[in-house]
């Protein structure tokens, strides 16, 4: 996939250029031109508050920090200046050539030391609201900081642009400010991402049209994997094929786990995705990655990356070298609202029609996870609070689930700790019988969940869930 | 009094320094000398947009000067204030008078966001406790400045803003130093015993107590870690989200985040919460002066060697690359004399050279 990175003739976005007519439109004289003024009229009718010199923060917000102030109030200008140069050029040019709406901004060369300075005055800026950022725990940190980074992120996609990089180092910029701030500006970072996402992926089948191989994973002997330390209270879970709206919801009431099959046929997700082809589509992206066996590890953390690197580095080695990973080298993208950032692939997964039998049929409320690694990615014995339909739709997981009653043979993290919905035990680990007697007769059935199948897990039920192969599922939460 | 040559490594992004680092694009050098113009002083605090500084005159006359947010050899404070150490943050500037009384000086920007004049107010005490109790430390992070105040009776820490927020008080122990991070504290008290508390979901708090990500531990928490060891801790140093400690053996011990390789245990380990000491293979040569930036730390030797560890994206721990580094690493000498004294910046280190 080389052929991803080369960078072609970079056109604008036109959500970049409308954001830099909200932004300066209404101090930025453009020439009389009955052109330029149908299509300035045009930026400013799809945009509600226009024309607040800082994109998507108030000047009262950063009173306290009088040099975020002077030192962002300075880079506007000096993006107002450049700008302001390039839309005369490209009045200009528009007005003999009508087509040609991608090459009207031409940076000149003392711009472009101009914008790289810029540039680096951003860099500096982003890593200061970084470490801002990183103060306390994430939900506690005051909102005006996510405005900034994406305000910043905001500036350097400008910057880029008018530099003319490569849509790559575009797109990098807004996933940061995606994935670290706030959806500011009627979140045109998102609208910037899609278009650039789409030229990226226009431009790779343009250049790269042989046919995706379909990869085929380390075969999976099915019949012979089980989980260790079964109890003496084993039970089958139920298995639905399509149940009707009406049974789903017996099975919502008495909080029965079913497993769900030839409910997701007609999804075009289920014939499309594998590995390569989410590289194809999202490979540029960059998402959050969990690093570490499960989250209840001590050297757990999360990693920046795109979703190339994290197939590189973590989904091959799985498949290649089983034996001799490490456990410490795993890799998941989990939990993770990958389809908000992803319409490309949103589009080939549905809401299931079950999730509308829950309280609220607004689809808005329902919460949508991408979970896609390797083999043996372990979530380790938990609980959520809502009902959550689990769609696998290409390698398998493995599930043991325990009803709520089983809570206090699970042992669960202490009321206050943030873990508190997670089990301290490891159930696979093999002393644990001996330990904990009680584990011996907890109730408790194990599901073998393959490709095409789904599973509703009612609210509050335990499950250990752990992949068996290169594996995609999404989860559906819902109250 | 009067320090020979001050040496600077990391950004200096605003020119606050008026050093020429394009010049030295070929070299790998990374060490900068600053120039005479901001040298002849004994004391600075450099915050990422403007330097505050100490200048000596003629008959023990000394006064502070800032650089940056468009001024240039501005003095601030009156002479006559005598003040004898100042701690600054994003918005403001607090100087200590001989006296132990705490001035501060607001930097607000106006909506034009143009910096509005400099202008110093006394900081009020409370008429009927404090009035007798003079301060003895300031210290500061990115975002707050904090005063100690010590008898042996009580120390107590303060919030200083318009007005003195209490933050923290240790009746019948006397504290003689204190550090804070972005968002952890740390107190050492005349015996060696060590107190910390604030934000822990980094593992910025060494103790045995149970934390999760989630809590701040809002009193004083006991250290006993060194309780142990047969010595005594002599300086407390943090950075952002990580504590070092100077112990009498001239050991360094760190704790908290590692993302950037800021504890120097060499390990991917990302954060710590149990004090480890950093190995800088050099028995014989005792460690004698420890700083730490936001995200690296530096360390002086007796004789006069120089390590530097952590992040290093700006330059800031002066090893040539701009990549990060977990274990310890010489600084290369580049100036005559003998390193005395170290201090770092956000994203900075000053060497000074007798």
């Amino acid at each position: 996939m080389t052929n991803m990175e080369s960078s072609f003739a970079s056109r604008i976005p036109s959500s970049v250029h409308l954001l830099l007519k909200q932004t300066f439109g209404s101090t930025v004289e453009l020439p009389e031109t009955p052109l330029s003024q149908k299509r300035l009229r045009l930026a400013l009718e799809n945009v509600e508050g226009v024309a607040e010199k800082l994109p998507g923060i108030s000047a009262n917000e950063l009173l306290e920090n009088p040099f975020i102030h002077l030192s962002i109030s300075r880079l506007l200008k000096i993006l107002q200046d450049v700008f302001h140069k390039e839309v005369i050029c490209s009045e200009d040019s528009l007005q003999n050539t009508n087509e040609d709406k991608g090459d009207d901004l031409i940076a000149s060369e003392k711009d472009i030391s101009v914008i790289e300075n810029a540039l680096k005055e951003l860099s500096y800026l982003t890593d200061y609201t970084w470490e801002q950022l990183n103060i306390g725990h994430w939900k506690s940190v005051p909102r005006i900081w996510r405005k900034l980074y994406t305000c910043l992120a905001i500036l350097k996609v400008c910057f880029l642009v008018l530099k003319r990089s490569s849509n790559l180092e575009v797109i990098k910029e807004c996933d940061m400010g995606i994935l670290m701030g706030e959806p500011i500006c009627q979140n045109v970072l998102r609208k910037i991402a899609e278009e650039v996402s789409s030229r990226i992926i226009t431009e790779a089948n343009c250049n790269n049209c042989e046919t995706l191989g379909t990869s085929n994973p380390a075969v999976v002997d099915y019949d012979k994997i089980c989980l260790r330390n079964k109890s003496s209270n084993e039970f089958e879970v139920v298995v639905a094929k399509k149940p009707s709206l009406e049974e789903f919801l017996s099975f919502m009431k008495t909080k029965t786990p079913v497993l769900l099959t030839n409910t997701i046929d007609y999804w075009p997700a289920l014939k499309k995705w594998n590995v390569e082809y989410i590289r194809k589509i999202a490979g540029f992206r960059t998402v959050p990655v969990e690093v570490g066996q499960k989250y209840t590890s001590e050297d757990w953390t999360q990693k920046v990356m795109s979703i190339s690197e994290f197939i590189d580095k973590y989904m091959q080695a799985s498949t290649e070298s089983n034996e001799n990973q490490c456990q410490n080298d795993i890799g998941y993208i989990a939990q993770y609202h990958l389809f908000t950032q992803l319409p490309e692939l949103r589009k080939d997964i549905r809401i299931p029609e079950y999730c509308a039998l829950g309280s609220t049929s607004d689809h808005e409320k329902i919460e949508i996870n991408a979970w896609f690694g390797p083999a043996n990615t372990i979530s380790p014995t938990h609980y959520d609070p809502n009902h959550n339909i689990l769609v696998q739709v290409f390698g398998s997981k493995i599930i043991r689930l325990f009803p709520p009653s089983e809570s206090s043979k699970l042992q669960p993290h202490s009321d206050s700790s943030l873990l508190f919905n997670t089990s301290q035990l490891d159930i696979e680990q093999d002393d644990l019988f001996l330990a904990h007697p009680e584990m011996r007769n907890a109730k408790h059935c194990d599901i073998m969940l393959r490709a095409g199948k789904s599973l509703y897990i009612p609210p509050r039920w335990w499950h250990y869930v752990k992949s068996l192969e290169p594996s995609f599922s999404v989860s559906f939460w819902f109250e | 009094m009067r320090m020979a040559d001050l040496y600077f490594c990391g950004t200096d992004m605003y020119q606050c320094l008026r050093i020429n680092q394009t010049g030295t694009k070929t070299s790998l050098k990374s060490v900068f000398k600053i120039p005479t113009v901001i040298q002849d002083k004994s004391d600075l605090e450099f915050n990422h947009f403007y330097v505050v500084y100490l200048k000596h005159g003629s008959q023990n006359k000394y006064s502070w000067y800032m650089n940056g947010f468009g001024l240039s050899e501005t003095q601030i404070f009156a002479s006559a204030l005598l003040i004898k150490e100042v701690a600054v943050c994003k918005n403001s500037i607090i100087g200590l008078s001989d006296d132990g009384s705490l001035y501060r000086i607001k930097l607000e920007a106006d909506n034009n966001r143009e910096l509005l004049c400099l202008k110093t107010s006394k900081v009020k005490t409370d008429e009927n406790e404090t009035e007798a109790m003079p301060f003895k430390k300031v210290a500061a992070n990115e975002n707050q400045i904090f005063a100690l105040q010590s008898t042996s009776d009580m120390s107590s820490i303060y919030l200083v803003e318009d007005e003195l927020l209490l933050v923290a008080q240790f009746p019948d122990k006397y504290i003689v130093e204190f550090s804070v991070g972005l968002g952890h504290f740390v107190a050492l008290s005349d015996t060696g015993a060590l107190w910390n508390w604030g934000h822990c979901g980094r593992s910025e708090l060494a103790s045995n107590t149970e934390m999760n990500v989630m809590s701040v531990i809002n009193n004083p928490s006991r250290v006993e870690f060194f309780d142990d060891l047969p010595c005594i801790v002599l300086k407390v140093a943090c950075g952002g989200w990580h504590t070092l400690a100077l112990t009498s053996d001239g050991d360094i011990y760190s704790w908290g985040w590692n993302e950037s390789g800021q504890l120097g245990h060499n390990t991917v380990v990302v954060s710590k919460s149990d004090p480890h000491p950093v190995d800088l293979g050099s028995a014989e040569d005792p460690v004698v002066d420890i700083s730490a930036g936001s995200r690296h730390s530096l360390a002086l030797l007796k004789s006069g060697r120089l390590f530097s560890w952590g992040r290093n994206k700006e330059g800031q721990c002066g090893f040539g690359s701009k990549d990060s580094s977990g274990e310890p690493v010489e600084i290369g000498k580049c100036w005559d004399g003998i390193a005395t004294k170290i201090k770092c910046g956000k994203w900075s280190s000053f060497i000074f050279i007798k």
